[in-house]
């Protein structure tokens, strides 16, 4: 079987909402090609906007993606989503589970209340990835998340659990109010990092953090180890390599349970 | 029927459904690891008395572990759900969450899952760090050598145990090496364990017993001291018995441990020892499975 491919056709100034692509639940792709979306003022046979082809519903690939194809993967549940290219904003804004992989840049909020799933940005994320979505009190509440390249401001706001892997840097205000969950940087980390943090770990590159936890004992690295080979192995690259990190347990000013590992 | 000059009796060995369920205890060097789970896997050798039956299934290297230490894996069988369960938390929490430097993952997948660590993170006393990857939840405990990891939870699948043969010998040494040797075939085959002392039984046992309070007694046909007085299933030259008890995920996997091991002792310098190989059965009417033993060797 194929997968469904859908190839952008239009490269107008409009913004096209896509989070119906993770309700198809046609059975023919002559009912997939007459689905009605909305477009600018109008609505179109989707066969209008986008070459479509395949048979494999539940494995999606999006060709020709640029920045105004926004909420892609919103909801997501039970499918795979493939895209070449940029995307807009919202991307798997609330998704639930499946897989998406993004081989471009995506645009503000992405990941924003996600609760499931597995999503992988081969470039970089704008401001907001996993921020608070409205109506919820948590901006990750589980999956894992790979950014290739570098993260803006104010994002991961209230993780609640799951795993955040960065391999850039990452911009001012984020972390904000971390409750758990792991996250990854390799890069350089902006201002006013893991303000008002409850717990979680943070595995970093960047030692300049540190300051403000307590250096605690290294005796013992199982976790570090095992979350080492465990993110290396689901991302089939040696990711994190450091084999003697430093670990700081608490932080300085209100004793709170966030673990640090400078790597 | 002969093997390689060893005589197979036309009898079956009659297994039964169990429980089963894999988990991996990993240390910082084998010494602790296998401390740990020669510990877990202490009085676990019959379903009978001990709860559960529960033997090392292999070593492991650094590179099939989950946090790249070396461990063992180890199989743990039971008749019941609810024992399986109660079992594998006391002695997690007693053997491995007590032993140094060790780690505690599950080694199966599956639908039907039981707690491994879920309950043992409350000796953390509210100081357990609880981590969710891909899917699965782990715990980790701070204890006084730094930190315990466990996985929440393990699966439960379908098992068999109970599949076994009996070597029937001229003397006792030969027939403890053959035995030996037998085991150490089978240690060498995945999803099979041994769970007596060694592999081996010298105590096989028939169902019930003149004393009302017992359900198992000595198998009297089967031991050479009685042969004169009672109904006794031996030839005059057997003066020794002993059995060898496998249990296996799967009818393959004790087929595949009977198969190479008898084959194996019909290569040795003990067969010539070695009168006949049989099986232990109740008649066929209490086991759901039956190793016939020509039929595994054809």
């Amino acid at each position: 079987m194929k997968p469904l491919i859908l190839k952008c056709k239009i490269k107008g100034k409009q913004r096209l909402d896509m989070s119906w692509l993770s309700n198809i639940k046609a059975s023919k792709l002559s009912d997939i090609k007459n689905i009605l979306i909305s477009y600018g003022s109008k609505q179109y046979k989707l066969s209008t906007l986008f070459d479509v082809s395949g048979d494999n519903f539940e494995d999606i690939v999006i060709k020709n993606s640029h920045v105004h194809l926004d909420n892609i993967g919103s909801r997501l549940k039970d499918k795979k989503i493939t895209v070449n290219g940029n995307v807009g904003y919202g991307l798997a804004k609330g998704m639930i589970n499946g897989e998406i992989i993004v081989k471009g840049n995506v645009g503000k909020n992405a990941c924003s209340g996600m609760k499931g799933g597995s999503v992988h940005i081969l470039g970089n994320a704008d401001d907001g990835l996993c921020s608070l979505p409205t109506s919820m009190n948590e901006g990750l509440v589980d999956g894992f998340i790979y950014v290739k390249k570098n993260v803006g401001d104010n994002s991961i706001i209230r993780m609640r659990r799951g795993n955040v892997v960065i391999g850039g840097d990452i911009g001012s205000g984020s972390c904000l109010e971390l409750i758990s969950g792991s996250v990854v940087i390799l890069g350089k980390i902006g201002k006013n990092f893991c303000y008002k943090a409850r717990r979680g770990t943070i595995f970093t590159k960047d030692k300049s953090v540190s300051r403000e936890y307590i250096k605690a004992n290294e005796t013992d690295l199982t976790f570090f180890n095992f979350y080492k080979i465990k993110i290396n192995k689901m991302l089939k690259q040696n990711l994190i390599s450091s084999s003697k990190p430093l670990r700081y347990f608490g932080t300085k000013s209100e004793r709170k349970l966030v673990e640090l590992f400078v790597i | 029927m002969k093997i390689n000059g060893l005589a197979i009796e036309n009898t079956f060995a009659e297994a039964f459904n169990m429980k089963a369920s894999r988990i991996i205890v990993t240390a910082d060097n084998t010494k602790w690891a296998r401390n740990a789970a020669v510990s877990f896997t202490g009085f676990a050798t019959s379903v009978i008395a001990c709860g559960v039956e529960a033997g090392i299934e292999k070593q492991l290297t650094t590179k099939d572990t989950p946090d790249g230490r070396p461990g063992f894996s180890i199989l743990l069988f039971s008749m019941s759900r609810s024992q399986l369960e109660k079992q594998l938390e006391t002695r997690a929490g007693q053997c491995i969450l007590t032993c140094p430097t060790t780690a505690l993952f599950s080694g199966l997948d599956g639908e039907d899952m039981i707690p491994l660590g879920k309950n043992l993170k409350y000796f953390g006393d509210g100081y357990q760090i609880s981590k969710r990857i891909d899917k699965k939840r782990f715990w980790r405990i701070p204890v006084m050598d730094g930190e315990f990891m466990c996985e929440e939870m393990t699966a439960r699948i379908p098992a068999i145990g109970g599949g076994n043969f009996l070597l029937l010998s001229k003397n006792r040494s030969s027939c403890l090496l053959a035995c030996e040797l037998a085991v150490n075939v089978m240690s060498k085959i995945d999803n099979i364990i041994t769970p007596f002392p060694g592999g081996v039984v010298r105590s096989g046992s028939k169902v019930g017993s003149k004393y009302k309070a017992l359900i198992a007694s000595t198998n009297d046909a089967f031991c050479p001291s009685l042969s004169g007085i009672t109904g006794s299933k031996l030839h005059k030259s057997v003066n020794c018995v002993m059995e060898i008890v496998i249990n296996g995920l799967t009818k393959e996997d004790i087929d595949k441990g009977i198969r190479e091991s008898l084959i194996a002792i019909s290569k040795s310098k003990y067969k010539k020892d070695i009168v006949s190989v049989s099986a232990g059965n109740y008649g066929g009417k209490l086991g759901q499975h039956h190793f016939h033993l020509r039929k595994i060797l054809k």
